[in-house]
């Protein structure tokens, strides 16, 4: 057996567990460092540029979240783009395009309206554009038919800008964080790749011994899991979260075959949905070709494109009559019931396409079959978190901090947006569990605004 | 001070020209007062500026639960008010003993009753839906009789929809605010401008009104229209070439660009048919048109004959072609000036008699009472 002692470990190298060893290393005084990967590089399950829409979620264009939830991601998302900016990263990894939210018939231009003057106080620079700009902005997005001659008769209005970086590969921002940790810093920060953790043992002297599929071994005083699905799959074994519950939502794209929209263009959210409603993105690693979703299809596994994980999904769920009750309220309303049924459809093959255009509509009115092809090896899977406490499904993210020197984190969108959001909750953990020195003058000034 | 939790199911962001005044402004003067509203759109429950609560609608089955999750205190109600909801009645009634407050059912207006008329007037059969809507009344008055209170509209509406509702009752009236009245403008074109705010359907017969206009030899009127049955109205004064040139439809957005449109005008037109749904209280758009200083030519009911005197503060008429033609011609022989003094007396009247501040106070007293 190999033995490995750090004083922080971290299990997951995706985009949460790149951050904080990124924070870790360059901002504490942290005396060693590892990260655990189970896959042979970083990021290659959802922090994966193909896996996601690599949307900074900001809160300006997303309809379901409350002005204080967007001061939140407003933070954090900022850090994304304040971490890129000071390596050079912009127009390489993270770009500026044109972004909106999109009202659709009365009710949602009413909305859209009401929701533009209480979030432009947040968001100076948030614009409202009407059906005349859009036809200039978005046109796409107005006109019925492909010549561009016939206006939809719904009353419409978007908010939205061009002027802020919105995209970003997640996963190559993973990578950076990587490197740059190992650069910033000369204690050590090794990364081990094709190290599957498989248990996690608190020893008497409050140290953990974390084991491997390969029968390695390594030590630490402190740990902290952003492992997905994973994350409470592992908790549990230790018993921890278990008042949770996970649901992995895959999520699926459609492609156009060359550049359709200008921009992002995301629809107003139904909130009884927890996931993103439809939306269509420029994708930075296909030419700027459009992808329309995601798509929301619950899957009894918790990765996407990987073997396995059927059995540990059971495990992860914690099936119980708290589980059922929370399955009995989502499907007894009938709009979830059509969307949960509806999305199936658009796994089927021979009349995903067809259904899938009709939903797409909504955003491009004259989009038709031809127009898209489903996007093979694109998406991922969102791990929503069950709470059988309040027997409801929790939106969002969410962390399980034992204060035993061990936190696990569920980190479903915006978890990429809120990385360095959530990787300082952790550091600022750490510091005062472990004793050490936080530079916090030095973070605030490269991170914040 | 004692503490009320006003539950709406109305949306955030709609017009709360009744609620603003009344349960924010008036009412909180006499007690404290929590709003709680409801999102289509938002994912999270969000408290806006301490008072104000905005729920996602998938948490109305569970809208208690939902909020001592967010850390408001049931406890600290004394009443706890649900406006319309029959079934967030019932889950409000629920929790009653266990946390101690008064339970308040609010009923604003018989969206229901309204629906089946519309739907006849348009000559859809609706005996089913007037047996089913017979049978949820039965149900609904009983769970509204397990209330500590009920506030109507008005008594009328009590009698006319709910008359079997044996518990107190406190009057939930539209009124006047004193604290919003826009000036009216005394514009300098010649003619009189008429204006009409709300909604259009067949129910209201508005095309009695407009065979009305068209039937007036003095051609020196405008009719101004504000609802958001645009296109209904587009359609209805199509129909009249002769006359169509004279019409503007609008929509207004809100209630400040409302009353800025009728301090504009002259006169405001509050002409209903003569239903139980209409007389039985005393439409919301006189009030707004009051607040402009603009007088009403309005229905007779025994609900606007209390407040108002026929050419004293308002001029009435009944629904029928001669009598709003005969008065029409009589309001285009009269001078502006005499226009804008029924305007004003009449906002002095409801001032007097029909104002928020008036109400909220008597709300208060008698929920105190309870």
């Amino acid at each position: 057996m190999h033995k490995n002692h750090y004083e922080v470990l971290i299990i997951g190298g995706g985009i949460s567990g790149t951050a904080l060893f990124y924070e870790l290393a360059k901002y504490t005084s942290v005396s060693s460092l590892c990260l655990l990967e189970k896959y042979e590089a970083l990021a290659t399950l959802n922090s994966k540029g193909t896996s996601n829409s690599q949307t900074i979620h900001i809160g300006d264009i997303e309809t379901n979240y409350t002005l204080e939830k967007a001061k939140v991601t407003k933070r954090t998302a900022k850090m994304v783009e304040k971490f890129c900016l000071q390596y050079g990263l912009e127009n390489k990894i993270m770009f500026k395009h044109q972004k909106m939210a999109l009202g659709v018939g009365e009710k949602e231009v009413h909305f859209i309206k009401n929701r533009y003057h209480e979030f432009k106080v947040l968001f100076p620079y948030l614009e409202l554009w009407d059906a005349e700009k859009l036809k200039t902005l978005e046109p796409k997005v107005i006109y019925l038919d492909k010549s561009q001659t016939k206006v939809r008769p719904e009353p419409i209005i978007a908010m939205g800008t061009n002027t802020q970086y919105t995209t970003i590969d997640y996963g190559a921002m993973s990578e950076a964080l990587a490197e740059q940790a190992q650069k910033v810093s000369d204690i050590p920060t090794d990364i081990f790749y094709n190290t599957q953790v498989v248990d996690i043992f608190q020893k008497e002297d409050k140290t953990f011994e974390v084991h491997t599929k390969n029968n390695e071994m390594y030590t630490a005083d402190f740990i902290v899991v952003n492992a997905g699905a994973h994350s409470l799959f592992l908790a549990h074994r230790m018993g921890y979260g278990k008042h949770m519950g996970c649901l992995p939502m895959a999520g699926s794209f459609y492609m156009t075959e060359n550049h359709f929209l200008n921009g992002k263009v995301y629809m107003v959210q139904n909130n009884k949905l927890p996931f993103a409603a439809l939306h269509g993105d420029p994708d930075i690693l296909a030419d700027g070709k459009t992808r329309f979703g995601p798509t929301a299809l619950m899957l009894p596994k918790l990765e996407r494109f990987k073997p396995g994980t059927y059995l540990d999904f059971f495990k992860t769920l914690n099936f119980d009559f708290h589980i059922v009750k929370i399955f009995w309220d989502l499907l007894g309303d009938s709009d979830i019931r059509n969307y949960v049924f509806k999305n199936f459809l658009f796994e089927v093959p021979l009349i995903n396409k067809k259904l899938f255009v009709q939903d797409a509509r909504k955003i491009v009115p004259s989009l038709s079959v031809d127009n898209i092809y489903y996007a093979k090896g694109f998406g991922g899977v969102r791990p929503q978190v069950l709470d059988k406490k309040k027997e409801k499904l929790m939106l969002g993210e969410a962390s399980i901090n034992t204060g035993k020197g061990i936190i696990f984190n569920m980190t479903p969108s915006p978890g990429a947006t809120s990385c360095l959001g959530n990787a300082e909750r952790d550091m600022i953990e750490i510091v005062k569990h472990l004793g050490l020195d936080y530079y916090v003058e030095q973070f605030f000034e490269d991170l914040t605004e | 001070m004692q503490k009320l939790l006003y539950i709406t199911d109305q949306d955030e962001y709609v017009d709360h020209s009744f609620i603003t005044p009344l349960f924010e402004i008036y009412l909180k003067k006499c007690m404290t007062v929590d709003i709680l509203y409801f999102t289509d759109f938002k994912s999270d429950f969000t408290c806006k500026e301490e008072h104000h609560y905005v729920v996602p609608t998938r948490y109305k089955n569970m809208l208690l639960k939902e909020l001592k999750q967010n850390n408001i205190n049931l406890h600290s109600y004394d009443f706890v008010m649900v406006r319309n909801n029959i079934e967030l009645m019932k889950h409000v009634l629920k929790y009653r003993d266990k946390y101690h407050y008064k339970a308040l059912y609010r009923f604003s207006f018989p969206k229901r009753k309204v629906q089946i008329k519309c739907n006849e007037a348009e000559g859809k059969n609706q005996f089913l839906k007037r047996c089913v809507r017979a049978i949820q009344i039965k149900k609904e008055t009983k769970i509204i009789n397990s209330c500590d209170a009920f506030l109507p509209t008005s008594t009328q509406m009590q009698q006319a929809y709910r008359p079997e509702v044996t518990i107190p009752s406190i009057i939930c009236a539209p009124a006047i605010n004193p604290a919003a009245l826009h000036t009216h403008q005394q514009h300098d074109s010649d003619e009189t401008r008429f204006v009409y705010v709300g909604t259009l359907d067949k129910l209201r017969d508005f095309p009695t009104i407009l065979d009305a206009f068209s039937s007036l030899e003095n051609k020196s009127w405008k009719l101004y229209i504000s609802t958001r049955d645009v296109e209904f109205a587009n359609t209805l004064v199509e129909q009249y070439p002769t006359i169509k040139e004279k019409i503007r439809i609008y929509n207004a957005k809100t209630k400040d660009a409302l009353l800025a449109l009728i301090a504009k005008t002259d006169i405001g037109i509050a002409l209903l048919p003569d239903l139980p749904i209409y007389s039985s209280s005393t439409p919301v758009k006189v009030f707004d048109y009051y607040s402009s200083g603009v007088p009403c030519l309005m229905t007779q009911s025994g609900h606007t004959s209390t407040i108002f005197t026929d050419e004293v503060d308002a001029w009435f008429s009944e629904f029928t072609l001669e009598n709003i033609t005969e008065k029409l011609n009589y309001l285009l022989s009269l001078s502006k000036e005499d226009i804008a003094a029924i305007g004003q007396k009449g906002q002095t009247r409801l001032l007097e008699v029909k104002n928020y501040e008036n109400i909220a106070k008597t709300i208060a007293d008698q929920l105190k009472a309870l």
